[in-house]
Parts: structure tokens; sequence; C-alpha cells
């Protein structure tokens, strides 16, 4: 029996050993001759003609950094998920797009990418000048950097969208809107004159009230945060603050009145809504073009209105990165080519628009335009290869896009706790408790019921759950990074 | 009676074949296993190193071995929190529910189903039964709310059509136990269905023709014949279901709640709650923590119900 | 006794006449919505008639026509293949575990069942697979891995061992070896369950999306639903944006909720053709109950 189960035991190891050597073949790097191959993960669609716009790109990196460019594109959908399975499984990819869709600070905690600080000083003098140095300081994690923010429109403002069909029709002065209070009179308008409409969008979650001067510090996952320009730090619960229980108190009345939709609590998603013009008023993000690109997008006009005047949060610096992978057998060849993205215009613009007259016209304003089904074709989102600045204007984008949009980063007020990172470790117990209860009362939040029914089991529920715990850790680990600041 | 004797004899063991020549047969035997034996040494037993992954604080540029140890760890937040005893009440409750009422209808409807003579009928039937094992759960999550949502929903349209009272029936979750079952039913039963009407194809149709001669009715025939030749297959999936009762069907508890907070009450199963989990703080060690404490409590409802099993019917044990 | 036979047939024909109109009307109301005008969806909510016929949610998930198509081949391909294989491979477990003179059966049987239970989670599987078996982005990865379901293995042998234990000992007499009892006695005499085991790979198989999540970067390899899936998580995740955010594209021409009751048909559709060619095999004949025929 014995000597059977041996027998066993030596076939399964043979057989193994056959199938993993019949298997040999691909993967590996591969070196001809001076040029390096590096592999790149961007999200998106792969495209149908990236071989003709590689070649082009490749001839450019042999040239300049004798590198050689293999660019695969990855879903947005799944790219998160396969871009931890690669560096969980310390695969040796050179560059990643790190960002929305792969976040930062969750990649870098569990040690998935390549610390760049002195790499960067050594081999890519010029993109440490390329990038503003607040930005530097806002991505600074485990005292190193670990990936390098392309540059988009990071500073945000928040505000209202009214249609301006409506605002046309009633004679509204929109500039007396400063808050959300002044919207009333609007929404009322909306109700009374066009009962078809939802007179307001409404989205779930602290920002819901957008008069809330507050930053998040959590990474969106517990609602702590810290008044924005408060330079003491001090941890508040952004659901307990005054602004936000008078937006609760009034969201409800408005709901009362008809002018939130009465699905709001079980609705979810409601692109189909705001594509047809369904909201009299949403509320999001305001920035240069923002404007323009809802009525290149849904096909109607809008009156941009700020509320909350540009501001830096650290999370925004976050958002489009490019990153080396830990196990890059590369690291030095990668930040040259993440150098040259940055640094060179013609070479990131073939990366982004492709080749001049095959994808893209230049017109006679000096402005390009993508030749419809090309096969290549990245100019709307060029912020995943490097900085969106340095991209050609598309046709219809006002002249000064770019340099509006950096004056608003750069003349932003910036976040206090830019480059602070919260460790969940000390509390990871109550974290998860904590999202249970916040998806329990979350959909109460929109102003559909009266909060005076449930606001003490909210607060005694957030509790239990050791909200405390977590604020003071929080406001343990802020008050050190005050002081090493 | 005729039957019992059919059976017997099925479980006599071949000791009247010669020792020898079983001998030979052995090594025959061990040969056809190799291939499977080795697929799934390669593909099950090899990645479970990554076990010891729950015992790890994991670092990707570490990888399995180089991450450091750390105890316990991973496994504290899921007995610490005050929603564990609730969690696990639920995924056992529901599954159980879903096991138990699974077979029931499965078998229903098989039986059923072998009744019927028309040959065109049974194959219409069948293959309407398993359309919905088609739609993914994502699917079946809008037409759910098609019929349950608080506004234009089919089902408070009718209530208030009959003057009856409407709900919010997302934030209402003492509605949820039944309606959870219904679809997991709804969706599997035309499927499940399927192996038990082929158990039903396998019996002996002179078992049948005897109980015709003995005069015997029709649910004397289920009773006596049907049910006692289905018994291993039933024991077989029943004790496989078991053994995943600590795991939930993420998709059922995700999608079709809509992930709705008013519901966790009765709705909230260990996967979903490592699904949240993971969402906020995100360590593989933690969620391969849990994975390994579902085998391990799946392993010892296996070994029990195996047991049990076998005072049921002395062969139909899983080993 | 002949009225009370017609008689019980009717009721149990108009019993899951009526079951299957529940099981149906919802199919028909999936239907129905993916071609339906997506403005009507939103105003009107689901009906079992479209208010508009409207293919643009099928011109949507075809847009790609090329694409799709190669997906629905390689889909097939390795669903079929994986389904033949696996049959076979798992008839050999089946069979030495589901005889009874087997020495270490159970020890045997545990090894397998084991594998229910315990798995090393997905990062170890991934490591095996791309960096030492080097199976990433080949046709390969989606049937080797799949060959053994031991759940199924169990079914079969569950099966076979139900088989009366006179056939194989008279066969064991007559001098024939396993392999015989096995390919010319056993499968054979098995085809409902090898039909239906079968039928239970090629549908996990065509309904396989996470192994190209995974493992698959070349475009031409994706599997169907993985295609489908990846279409209804863009526009999800493209839902959730706001307005001016920078990963917001165009997404608003999307008819998101047509989109997905479209893909819904788009990948049952052809499943379900190919369910009637396995049923041949475990439906009775005409003739249930009287003399064999």
């Amino acid at each position: 029996m014995k000597k059977k189960t041996r027998v066993l035991i030596g076939a399964l190891v043979a057989a193994l050993a056959l199938t993993s050597l019949a298997g040999c073949g691909n993967g590996g790097e591969t070196k001809d001759g001076e040029i390096t191959s590096l592999t790149w993960y961007a999200p998106g669609d792969a495209q149908s003609d990236q071989t003709a716009v590689m070649e082009k790109v490749n001839e450019q990196l042999a040239e300049k950094i004798g590198a050689k460019l293999d660019l695969i594109f990855v879903d947005v959908g799944a790219f998160e998920e396969r871009m931890r399975m690669k560096m969980a499984g310390g695969e040796a990819f050179d560059v990643s797009f790190v960002g929305y869709c792969n976040p930062y600070d969750s990649v870098v905690k569990n040690g998935g990418l390549y610390p760049l600080e002195k790499l960067i000083d050594k081999d890519a003098p010029k993109l440490k000048e390329a990038v503003p140095d607040y930005l530097w300081q806002a991505v600074r994690a485990e005292d190193d950097i670990f990936a390098v923010p392309n540059e988009q429109t990071m500073a945000a403002c928040r505000g209202a969208f009214l249609k301006k069909d409506l605002v046309d029709k009633y004679h509204f002065d929109t500039s007396k809107i400063k808050g959300m209070d002044d919207l009333e009179e609007f929404l009322a308008l909306v109700k009374q004159n066009d009962p078809d409409l939802y007179p307001l969008q409404v989205k779930a979650g602290p920002w819901m009230w957008t008069d809330m001067k507050y930053e998040e510090v959590t990474g969106g996952y517990t609602d702590l945060g810290i008044r924005i320009g408060d330079e003491s730090l001090e941890v508040v619960d952004l659901y307990e603050t005054p602004e936000y229980q008078h937006g609760l108190q009034k969201l409800h009345e408005w709901f009362k009145k008809g002018y939130i939709r009465p699905d709001i609590a079980s609705m979810t998603g409601d692109t189909t809504e705001v594509s047809a013009g369904k909201y009299a008023v949403t509320l999001g993000t305001t920035k240069p073009g923002a404007d323009a690109e809802i009525f290149n997008r849904y096909g109607y006009e809008v009156e941009m209105i700020e509320i909350i005047p540009p501001y830096l949060m650290t999370s925004a610096t976050k958002a489009t990165m490019t990153g080396i992978g830990a196990k890059s057998k590369n690291p030095q060849k990668a930040i040259q080519l993440i150098e040259l993205v940055n640094t060179d215009k013609d070479f990131y613009n073939t990366l982004c628009f492709g080749i001049e007259g095959k994808h893209f016209e230049k017109l006679e304003n000096g402005k390009a335009k993508a030749i419809a089904n090309s096969g290549w074709n990245n100019s709307s989102n060029a912020w995943k290869f490097g900085n969106q600045f340095n991209a050609m204007l598309l046709d219809g984008q006002q002249d000064d896009l770019w340099e509006a949009t950096k004056k608003q980063n750069d003349d932003a007020d910036k976040s206090l706790v830019l480059g602070f990172v919260f460790d969940t470790d000390p509390v990871v117990n109550y974290m998860s408790q904590i999202e249970t209860v916040r998806q329990k009362y979350k959909v109460r939040n929109t102003g559909a019921e009266d909060p005076a029914n449930y606001w003490d089991t909210y607060l005694a529920d957030m509790k239990a759950a050791g909200r405390d715990e977590v604020k003071a850790e929080l406001q343990k680990q802020l008050n050190e990074f005050k002081q090493n600041k | 009676m005729r039957l019992n004797t059919a059976k017997k004899t099925a479980m006599v063991r071949p000791t009247r074949a010669s020792r020898g020549a079983l001998h030979k047969n052995q090594l025959q035997l061990y040969s056809l296993l190799a291939v499977p034996v080795l697929l799934v040494f390669i593909f099950c037993y090899l990645p479970m190193v990554g076990i010891i992954i729950a015992f790890k604080d994991y670092r990707y540029n570490s990888g399995i071995f180089g991450s450091k140890w750390c105890g316990l760890k991973n496994f504290e937040f899921f007995f610490q929190s005050d929603d564990f005893l609730k969690i696990t009440w639920n995924t056992l409750y529901l599954n159980f529910l879903f096991i138990a009422f699974g077979i029931f209808f499965a078998l229903v409807v098989a039986i059923m189903l072998y009744d019927v003579k028309k040959r065109a009928a049974v194959k219409t039937f069948q293959t309407v039964l398993i359309t919905p094992y088609f739609l993914s759960w994502v699917v079946v999550s809008y037409m759910v709310y098609g019929f349950l949502s608080p506004q234009n929903g089919l089902l408070n349209s009718l209530l208030q059509s009959m003057g009856m009272e409407t709900f919010d029936w997302y934030s209402k979750p003492d509605a949820w136990p039944t309606i959870l079952v219904v679809l997991s039913i709804w969706k599997n039963v035309g499927m499940d269905s399927v192996l038990y009407y082929a158990a039903l194809m396998s019996i002996d149709d002179s078992l049948f023709e005897a109980a015709d001669l003995d005069g015997a009715g029709r649910f004397q025939k289920i009773l006596h014949i049907t049910i006692p030749s289905l018994v291993p297959i039933i024991i077989i999936t029943a004790i496989l279901k078991i053994g995943n009762i600590f795991r939930a069907d993420f998709g059922l508890f995700y999608q079709i709640t809509r992930d709705s907070g008013a519901l966790y009450d009765v709705t909230d199963v260990i996967d979903t709650y490592i699904f949240r989990t993971m969402r906020t703080v995100g360590n593989m060690g933690m969620s391969t923590a849990v994975g390994f404490l579902q085998g391990v409590v799946g392993m010892v409802m296996v070994i029990l119900t195996n047991k049990l099993s076998k005072h049921i019917d002395p062969d139909a044990g899983l080993f | 006794m002949k009225k009370t036979k017609n008689l019980s047939q009717i009721i149990l024909i108009t019993v899951f006449a009526l079951l299957c109109a529940v099981f149906l009307v919802p199919f028909l109301l999936v239907l129905s919505v993916s071609f339906s005008n997506e403005i009507d969806v939103m105003n009107y909510g689901y009906s079992m008639i479209p208010k508009h016929f409207d293919t643009s949610a099928y011109g949507y998930v075809f847009k790609n026509a090329k694409t799709v198509i190669d997906a629905y081949a390689v889909t097939f391909g390795f669903s079929a293949l994986t389904m033949v294989l696996s049959v076979l491979v798992m008839a050999m477990a089946a069979y030495p575990l589901s005889r009874s003179y087997l020495r270490g059966r159970k020890a045997i049987s545990f090894y397998f069942y084991f594998t229910m239970l315990f798995s090393g989670g997905m990062v170890p599987s991934y490591i095996l697979i791309t960096q030492y078996l080097h199976l990433g982005n080949s046709f390969w990865v989606y049937v080797l891995p799949a060959l053994v379901n031991v759940w199924y293995v169990f079914m079969m042998r569950t099966f076979f061992s139900g088989t009366p234990e006179e056939i194989y000992e008279s066969a064991l007499i007559d001098g024939a070896n396993e392999y015989t009892i096995l390919f010319r006695i056993v499968l054979p005499i098995s085809k409902p369950v090898i039909a239906t085991i079968a039928l239970f790979m090629f549908l996990a198989k065509w309904n396989d999306w996470m192994t190209a999540l995974l493992y698959i970067d070349n475009q031409r390899l994706v599997s169907l639903q993985y295609l489908l899936q990846r279409i209804l998580k863009n526009i999800e995740l493209l839902q959730n944006m706001q307005v001016g955010s920078v990963e917001a594209q165009a997404a608003a021409d999307i008819p998101a909720e047509t989109v997905r009751m479209a893909m819904a048909i788009v990948v049952a559709g052809p499943a379900l053709i190919v369910f009637p060619f396995f049923q041949k095999y475990f439906v009775k004949g005409l003739t249930v109950g009287s003399v064999k025929g």
C-alpha cells in the first residue's frame, strides 16, 4: 500500500512537471538589442488601429529612451479587479493607470506599486518640475511617492445646473442663488409650471446639500471629515453638522411639496432621466466648460451656478495617476517613459490622438478634430496617459480651456490635509459595521422621511457600531499629521 | 414484497467474484482515476497553499510566502462584529429554506413530469421551466423591481385596485425571506428537476409493471418505488448543498434586494457582509480567512449529515 | 380505469401549463422590454407589449457585430469542448468511486470532496495559471481548470452505483476489464445522466465570464458572457458618475434598461436552442409505464 502511494505521488509530480514544461512559450520580457519592452495597462476598450499608432510611438521611444511600448487596454469595468490580480499575483508589468478604477491608497497600502521618489530624482528630473509641488505633496504615502498624478481638473467647485429653457421661461434671475436655500423659489416655479419634470435631483450622501463646506477624509467610508479651512483639523461627523441638519429638514420639506421625485428612496441610477432632461435642477461638480460638456452630451443647455468655490481635496488629486508595478523589471525605463509622456507634447499627443491625417486632422484654428471610425481616439480621455494640459484642444473647446483649468487648480484653496491617508488598521473591526449602518440609513437620508422619525436611532446605531472609536482614532492620526507637517 | 428483493440484490457486495480478479482490477481502476486525480491536484490542491494568506498580513510585493504572519488577526473582525450572529443566522436560515424547498419542489416537478405521457408536452414544459435559469440575477432584479417598485410596481397597483394597503417593499423586511425563497425556487427548479428526472429514467420499468400487477395505485407507486429509488440522489444533493450552507448566493442577496440597507436585518448574509468589508478596508487576508471559515463549517456540517445519511441508507453517504 | 388516467393526464397538463405561464411571463417581459423604446420604458415602466417597436438596444449590443460573433464562436467552442472532455474525465473518476471493492474508496472520495469546501482563493490560482502553467490569454484556460466538477462526479457516482450489480458481475466473470465495463456497458446505459451532466457543464461554461475577466487580454478570445457583462458594467459605472467628472463619457445615449434585457436574450437564446438536443436523451418515450419497447 505504502509503495503504491509513493508510486502515485511520483507519477503526479512527473505529470505536473510535464504540464508546466508544455505550457512554456509566452510571457517574460523580450530584449532585442538595446530596446527594452515595457508593458502599460490602461483602462478603456482596445481600438482597431493600435498597431499603426504603436509603430509611430515606438519609433520615437526607441530613439528617445531606447524602449518599446506594449500598451494593453483593459475595459474600465474590469480594470480594478484585473490589476488587483496582477499586483497580488506579483506579475511583472511595468506601467499602469492608477486612480478611480484602481484606487491609489489601497494599492499602495497593499504594496502593489514601486516607490518612485528616488527613481524620479535620479532618472526623471524633468518630471519633477512638470508636476506642481502641491500635487507631489498630495500623493505622498508611506513616506514616498508611488504614482505620478496626471493633471486634469482637480480643484472642484460644487454647484447647481439649472435648465436654461426654464430659467428663460420664468425670467428667473440666477444671480441671486448663493446657496441651496435660494433654489426654493425656482423649484416652486418648476413644480407649478412644468409638473412633468422632477424639480430637483438628489443623490444621497453628505454632499446632497451642496452648501456643505466640509471635506471627507477617510476615503468616503465613514462620513467623518473636517471643515474647510479649519486649521485645528477637528473631526466632525458630516451628518451632524448644522448645515446638513438644516439641509435634511429642508429636503424633507421639499419632498413633501413634491420637489423631489417620490421614489427617491428606492431609486438606483437615473442616467436616463438625466439624459432626457427630466430634472430641472441637478447638482454636481462645476468646472470650466462643464456646461458645454452637458450640452454636447445631453443636448440641452444649462446655467451653471457655483455654490462652493474651487477647492482642492486630497482625494481629487488621486483620481488619475500613472504608477509603476512593484515587480517591474525595468523601473528606470518605465519612469523615463512616464517622464516623456508628461513632458513631450508631441509624443503624448500621438498616444492620445494617433497619427495626423489618419486619426485626426489639424484645423486652421490650430485645434484637432478626430476622424470618425479611424480606429484610434483617446482624445477626450487623455488624462489616462498623462498631463491633460498638454493635449491638443479639440474643435469646439474654448481656447483657454487648459489655462483656465490649470488656474482653477493652482488658485484653489488647498485642502489642509493634502497627503493625509487614514490608516484604518487600528479600527478595522468597526469599519464594516459603520458601513452597514450607513447603508441602512442611506435611503432614509434623502428627504423622503422626516428625520425626526429616525435620527435618534441612527445616532444610537452609529454609536453601537463604533463610530466614536473611529472618530477618536481619526483625530489622533490627524493630530500626528498636523505635528509632522 | 417484490420491491424489497429488487433493492436488496442491488446492495449485495460482489463477494462471489474471485479476489484475484478484483486485485488486478484495482490497477485498472486507479489508472482511470489518474487523470481526474491529477487535474484536481493541479487546479485545486496546489492553489490551496493560498489558505495561509488567511493567517498573514498579505502584501502584494512580498507574495504569499514573503508576507508576515499575523496569527488570527484576519479572523477577528468577523467574530468581534456585533452583526456576527445576525448574518450567520441569516445565512444558515435562508440557505436551509432554499435547500429544503428547492429539493422538495424539484422532486414534485420531476415526479409529475414523469407522469406526463405526451413526449412533446414533456419537452415543452422542461424547456419553459429552465428559462429562468438563464436570466442573471441582475436582469431578474430589474424585473423584480418592475414588480415591487413602490411607484409603478405591478404589485402595488394591484393592491391599490383592490383597495388594499400598499407598501414600500424595499424597506419592509418581513416580506423578504418569502420573496427570496420564491425567486430561488423559480430560478433553479427547472434545472434541479432535470437531475431527478434523469434519475427517474433509470428506474427499471419492470418494477412499475410488477406494482401494476399487484394493483398498486399511483400514490402507492410513488411512495414505494419512485421515492425510494430517488433516495440516494436526494441524499447526495442534500449533503453537497449542506456543505455549502455557510456560503450564500451573492447575486441573489445583493442584486435582488438592491443592497437596500433597510432590509439588512433579514437579508444581510456572510457574503454580502464580506463584500462590504472588502469595499471599505479591502484586505486579502480577511476574505481568505472568511472563505476558510466557511470551509471549516461546511466540513463539520458535511461530516454530520454524512453520518446521519448512513442511518437512512448505508450506501448513500458521500464517503 | 382508462378514463381516470385520461382525466389525470388532463389535470397534470393543465397544472404544468399554468406553471409554465408563470415561468414564461417574466421571460416574455424581458423579450418585450428588449424591443421597447427606452423613453417608453422610463415613462410607463415595463409592459408585455412594446409601445413602440424599437431595436436600438440590439443595435447597441451588436454595435461591434464582429466582436459579438467572435465571442459566440469562442464561447461555443470552449463550452462544447469542455463538455465532451469533462464528461469523459468525470466518468473516469465516478466509475471507480462507484465500485465498492475499490481500495481507498473513501479516502479518494474525500480527496475530491475536500476541494468543494476549501480553496486557496483567486490569487494562488491566478499565480499558478499565469506564471506556472502559462495559460493566461489562451483558449485552454477556459477548458482545463473546469474539467473536474466534483459535484457532478458525485452525481455520476450515485447513478453508477444505482445500476444493478449483476450487470458488472456477469461482465467481470466473462473476463471483461474495467475499461470495457465503463465504456461499453456503464456509459451506454447511463445516457440520461450523462446527457444531464453534459448539459449542465455546457451551460456552466456558456455562462462563464470570470475566466475572461481574470485571464484574457486578447479581444478575440473573450467569452460572450464577459462581453455582455462588460457592456453592463460600463453602463453601471457611467450611471454612477457625476456630471462634470472626468470619467463620464458619452454615456447618455446608451439605452441602459433595454440593453440589459437585450443582453439577457442574446445570451439565453442560443442556449435554449441547444437544450432540446440534450432532451432527447432524458425524455422518456411515449410509452411510460407500459410494456417496454
